[in-house]
């Protein structure tokens, strides 16, 4: 029982044993099978993926000095980006922007997986899930310009507020933090119903069922029961929109107009300015900033495993 | 549950409306008559698609795109699934590593894979080329291939598969004849999410083309970034209308698999 409840959203399949299934037999006649199997995926990302890391940790350690790239080993441009305020200024933003639009998200997601696993009528269900999609399979750059359309100084919203005299001069949202943060929550918003849908729908009945006859309300089961059971999920939920957020860079490109500087958009800026050295740096400091966010996930989920 | 109509209701509409409305009002002002995409529209009428037709990069962008989408989720999806049976159905030494690894491009950031795999590229000689970035998408998108086919393996019955066995199959017919026809729809679905998420990816593919060489996001992205006008509203309507065509043919056929897919996908 709480072993389907703590596991994560949508229960990672490649995780979990079959239940009660025999795989002894199957292991025991096909060793390299299993090798065999998994060999063209992992040969690909150690090519692409490990082949990538590997070259941004080169161009870290190159010398840059004057528009040009050296060759040997040198820490200086890590040196450079602790010295740089700006850029832990961007660094500091950043991770703020990750950690305001990840929680923004499952706030707004959480109650609407909720109402999506408590909807009885199938066709709501399925234009409910078909809306929620939608988004997912439309390009980001196409929903900030529907952003763009919706929330720019003559935009839907503001002329909206000022015939209804709800304002004397329009809003200033577009290429302001408020639009990335709308963006964001709208890019992300899919990726956490989804997840956290499959937490809500692990709740076993009859635990509600036994609230209710113990005669909690509503709230109360809601608040002692269903979110301590899905909380693991709410956490790992958190922690994909704010690796997706730090990652963002288009977003916060096109609706943050260059007043909000995110770490990625540095990491851009200076690949024009071919100080890829430092870029890769830059980069590195957003991958550990996301491990490090792994790591704090981990640990604060595994004490819950073990109290619970 | 009658109780909780009104709340039900509520929060979903909200949602909804909020996850709907930028996409609704790009389609609105695609049709949008005024020069500059004036809102509210003082008439409507075609000026922007026929715009969109005048666009010289626009087509080769979007013929890339397609065959890079194409490619890669055929690529993605026929490793991943070798890799998803191998994940699922075997327990060994060093299973945990080798999963984490093809887990990992969920985690570490775009722009350092874009930038690291642009650097790779230029070193290999293929900048410019249409291979490599084939490639790079699809070490992106094999984290999702895998979660959506092994979430759909583990939910298969073996008993088919064991009785082929039984009956005399080795171990590739009998997986072909009894366990692939049930993947099928696992299959179909997996493909299309994986088109999708190559077809719109520009966080890393920014990085990796060449001047001369754009995917439809990166054509729009550039040009979003010089003008304002609703030619990228009549593009994104085309665009719009497509996936909602995919989507509801998504939802209707592969519900169940695709979101628990994604919601592995997503949530590891």
């Amino acid at each position: 029982m709480s072993d389907t409840i703590t596991a994560p959203p949508g229960a990672p399949p490649a995780a979990d044993p079959p239940p009660g299934r025999p795989t002894r037999r199957r292991t025991a006649e096909a060793p390299f099978a299993r090798w065999l199997l998994v060999a063209p995926a992992v040969l690909l990302m150690a090519v692409i993926f490990i082949g990538s890391l590997v070259q941004l940790g080169d161009l870290a350690l190159r010398p840059y000095a004057n528009g040009t790239i050296g060759t040997g080993v040198t820490f200086d441009n890590i040196r450079r980006f602790g010295a740089d305020a700006y850029s832990w200024q961007v660094l500091l933003d950043t991770v703020v922007l990750g950690v305001v639009c990840a929680v923004i998200t499952v706030v707004i997601a959480y109650p609407m997986a909720l109402a999506l696993g408590r909807m009885t009528s199938r066709w709501g269900r399925s234009i409910a899930i078909t809306l929620i999609f939608a988004p997912l399979f439309t390009s980001v750059v196409v929903r900030a310009y529907g952003w763009n359309v919706l929330l720019g100084d003559g935009g839907v919203i503001n002329r909206l507020l000022l015939s209804l005299d709800l304002v004397d001069r329009p809003l200033r949202i577009m290429y302001e933090y408020q639009a990335v943060v709308i963006a964001m929550v709208h890019v992300m918003l899919p990726f956490a119903i989804f997840p956290l849908m499959g937490v809500i729908q692990h709740v076993h009945r009859d635990v509600l069922e036994a609230a209710e006859d113990l005669g909690a309300s509503r709230w109360y089961t809601f608040r002692r029961v269903i979110l301590p059971l899905t909380s693991h999920g709410v956490v790992l939920t958190l922690q994909l929109c704010f690796a997706l957020t730090i990652s963002a860079f288009a977003t916060p490109a096109l609706l943050g107009g260059g007043r909000v500087q995110v770490l990625s958009g540095l990491v851009y800026t200076n690949v024009g300015a071919v100080d890829w050295p430092m870029a890769a740096v830059q980069s590195f400091v957003l991958l550990l900033v996301a491990l490090v966010m792994v790591a704090l996930v981990n640990v604060l989920t595994r004490r819950r495993r073990a109290m619970a | 549950m009658t109780r909780n109509r009104p709340f039900t209701i509520t929060v979903l509409t909200l949602g909804l409306v909020f996850l709907a409305a930028p996409l609704v009002f790009v389609v609105i002002n695609s049709f949008n008559d005024s020069s500059y995409g004036a809102w509210p529209p003082p008439g409507f009428g075609l000026r922007w698609y026929r715009r969109l037709f005048e666009q010289d990069g626009l087509l080769p962008a979007a013929l890339a795109s397609l065959w890079i989408a194409a490619l890669a989720a055929a690529i993605a999806l026929a490793v991943g699934t070798a890799a998803a049976v191998s994940l699922t159905r075997f327990r060994y030494p060093g299973r945990g590593l080798v999963d984490a690894l093809l887990m990992a491009p969920l985690i570490v950031p775009k722009v350092a894979i874009g930038l690291g795999a642009f650097i790779l590229i230029l070193k290999a000689g293929g900048y410019g080329q249409m291979f490599p970035l084939v490639g790079l998408h699809v070490i992106l998108l094999i984290p999702f291939a895998i979660n959506i086919i092994g979430g759909a393996l583990v939910r298969i019955p073996r008993v088919y598969e064991q009785a082929a066995r039984d009956l005399g199959a080795g171990p590739v017919r009998a997986f072909v004849l009894a366990t692939l026809p049930q993947l099928r729809t696992s299959l179909g679905a997996a493909f299309a999410l994986c088109f999708m998420i190559s077809f719109d990816e520009v966080d890393a593919t920014v990085f990796v083309v060449a001047p001369n060489q754009d995917t439809l996001p990166v054509w729009m992205y550039q040009y979003m970034q010089q003008y304002q006008d609703p030619t990228v509203a009549a593009l994104s309507t085309i665009l719009i209308a497509l996936s909602t065509l995919l989507v509801v043919v998504l939802v209707s056929r592969a519900r169940t698999t695709i979101v628990a897919g994604l919601g592995g996908g997503a949530a590891r």
